[in-house]
């Protein structure tokens, strides 16, 4: 069972989604697992999980409501907590829920293959010029991707500058600051939710004026980018080459 | 009645007031998460003074905007805490902006644009208001203690309201929701400032007319009947114009809590409990607290952003409960 999106895809890019008997509310990737029973979004429905009998509940460090977890450790479900921080931490990720879910092979595969794709992106960028860029996940309140998330290693790996590299986590954003900002690059997540409220955000909201208004946009899948799972080594190339 | 008595001093207070506003206004506008030059913007060339310009752009309504959701919150609050003679009165209590922000989360629960959250809420205060004051209501008249007791249920109500809206949101709307839950002035702009204006001046002349029958109040309500004031008419419009202030405020800044509840009660230890000084200098002082704490906001983490509401419970909170302690 898993707690949430990214981690249900790292369970079937193992192969081991017949070991799955229940998934979070906004796992959507790979389409087959919309169709398993599911255990609730940000807020986890305890019960449901307890009376699915899983062997294994799979949860991430930040993201999943913590109470819950501790809740289901409390009666007795086996929980696995799962880093997310950093693209090493997605690593991490795929080789515990390799070992937990007994495919350590296909984890091992897995995270070799990927490392091979990241280190292809890092040697594409020697010494080029590094466009100073924002990584918004949400752009009311503009929300970025700071330090000590998976998302500024991917900025760093991809060849451009976090300007909010400094500040941990996501931090909102104020509208001066956006207005002012040397933003070269912005990369947005983009999906079907998303569209309509980055539109309104370069049509008169944070985004209208100032340099940001005139940085090179970069669109990637909202939810290859922001989950920490293996398909945001997909976004990393993506973005690599959009930038060079 | 402590406080001055005179014409002269009353007139005294205000100008202090009006003076404390303009100066914590003049430092807000010059401090940020980014520095501005108000030179460049007034004069500058090239990209300096239009970066200046556009910074000021900014920064100039949200200033503007404080006030102005600052001085409807205080003066809401003073006149409520006059009508009810209970200093922990606050619009917060009587479910109206509990109202004004359930009805702006289901407009957009319901996927109505942005622009449409501040009508929203204008009906959820209105809805709300009408609703305690019927709750309210005892053989005709709008009975003060049922009024609290409404209010209360009401704000339960709205906030069961909130909480299923921000359940049922998806992930990426729950996001601008529970930032605006948390009350933010940081989408200022000359068209909200202005759209706001009537609306507070209307509010605001209303109180500041009603301020002397208000006075009469504090000596109970059947002695105020008996010196001649209609205590019924009274009630409803100070509740009316109530909120209305507060409707109004939360549309267009999200739910900021205790600014009713703090200013009051620091204008009535300086001016004492004359409504008509101390709504005027309540609105003063309302509006230089909330540019304050939003110069502040801005500030201290910049290029992140406190949230305003968590800024001004921070300060209320404990104020309320030494007030509670206090209460006999």
């Amino acid at each position: 069972m898993t707690l949430a999106p990214s981690l249900t895809e790292i369970v079937y890019a193992l192969g081991a989604e017949k070991a799955l008997v229940g998934v979070s509310e906004y796992s959507d990737f790979p389409e087959a697992a919309q169709r398993l029973p599911r255990v609730g979004g940000l807020d986890v429905d305890a019960e449901k999980v307890a009376a699915l009998h899983p062997d294994l509940v799979l949860a991430l460090a930040e993201g999943t409501a913590r109470g819950a977890v501790r809740s289901l450790a409390a009666a007795g479900l086996p929980v696995a907590v799962v880093p997310s921080g950093s693209l090493d931490a997605v690593l991490a990720a795929v080789r515990l829920v390799g070992d937990r879910v007994g495919r350590p092979e296909a984890a091992n595969r897995l995270v070799n293959e990927l490392s091979r794709r990241r280190e292809a992106v890092r040697r594409r960028h020697p010494n080029g010029t590094r466009p100073r860029a924002l990584l918004l996940v949400w752009p009311d309140p503009p929300q970025a991707a700071g330090g000590g998330t998976f998302l500024d290693d991917l900025l760093t790996e991809a060849g451009a500058v976090n300007l909010v590299h400094d500040r941990s986590g996501w931090p909102v954003l104020s509208l001066e600051y956006l207005a002012t900002a040397p933003i070269e690059l912005l990369v947005v997540p983009d999906s079907e939710q998303t569209r309509g409220a980055y539109a309104r955000a370069f049509r008169s909201g944070a985004l209208s004026r100032g340099p940001v208004s005139r940085a090179r946009v970069v669109r990637l899948d909202e939810s290859a980018l922001t989950r920490p799972g293996p398909r945001v080594f997909e976004m990393l190339e993506r973005l690599a080459g959009a930038i060079s | 009645m402590k406080g001055p008595r005179t014409a002269a001093g009353r007139r005294l207070a205000l100008w202090a007031g009006a003076l404390l506003l303009a100066a914590v206004c003049g430092i807000a506008l010059c401090v940020g998460g980014v520095p501005l030059s108000w030179a460049d913007a007034i004069s500058g060339r090239g990209e300096a003074g239009a970066t200046a310009r556009l910074l000021a752009s900014l920064r100039a309504p949200r200033v503007a905007l404080a006030a102005l959701v600052g001085s409807c919150l205080a003066l809401a609050g003073a006149a409520l805490q006059a009508l009810l003679k209970n200093p922990l009165a606050d619009p917060f209590l009587l479910g109206t902006s509990g109202g004004a922000a359930a009805g702006a989360a289901l407009a957009a629960l319901a996927g109505a644009s942005p622009l449409v959250s501040p009508a929203a809420a204008f009906l959820g205060a209105a809805a709300a208001s009408v609703g305690v004051a019927a709750l309210a209501r005892r053989g005709g008249r709008l009975d003060l203690q049922r009024l609290l007791l409404a209010g209360l249920i009401a704000n339960a109500f709205f906030s069961a309201l909130l909480l299923a809206a921000f359940s049922i949101a998806s992930g990426e709307a729950s996001r601008t929701m529970l930032f605006w839950m948390m009350g933010s002035l940081s989408d200022a702009s000359v068209g909200k400032v202005a759209a706001l204006t009537p609306y507070a001046l209307a509010g605001a002349a209303t109180l500041v007319a009603a301020a002397a029958r208000l006075n009469l109040f504090a000596v109970g309500e059947d002695n105020a009947a008996a010196l001649g004031v209609n205590t019924e008419a009274t009630k409803r419009v100070v509740f009316l114009a109530a909120s209305l202030l507060t409707g109004a405020a939360v549309a267009f800044a999200g739910v900021i809590g205790f600014v009713g509840l703090l200013v009051p009660h620091a204008a009535r230890s300086v001016v004492g409990n004359d409504q008509r000084v101390l709504l005027p200098l309540s609105a003063l002082a309302g509006a230089a607290l909330l540019v304050g704490a939003d110069a502040l906001s801005r500030a201290a983490l910049a290029p992140v952003e406190l949230p305003i509401g968590a800024l001004t419970a921070a300060l209320g909170a404990p104020l309320f409960a030494w007030l509670l302690l206090r209460l006999p």
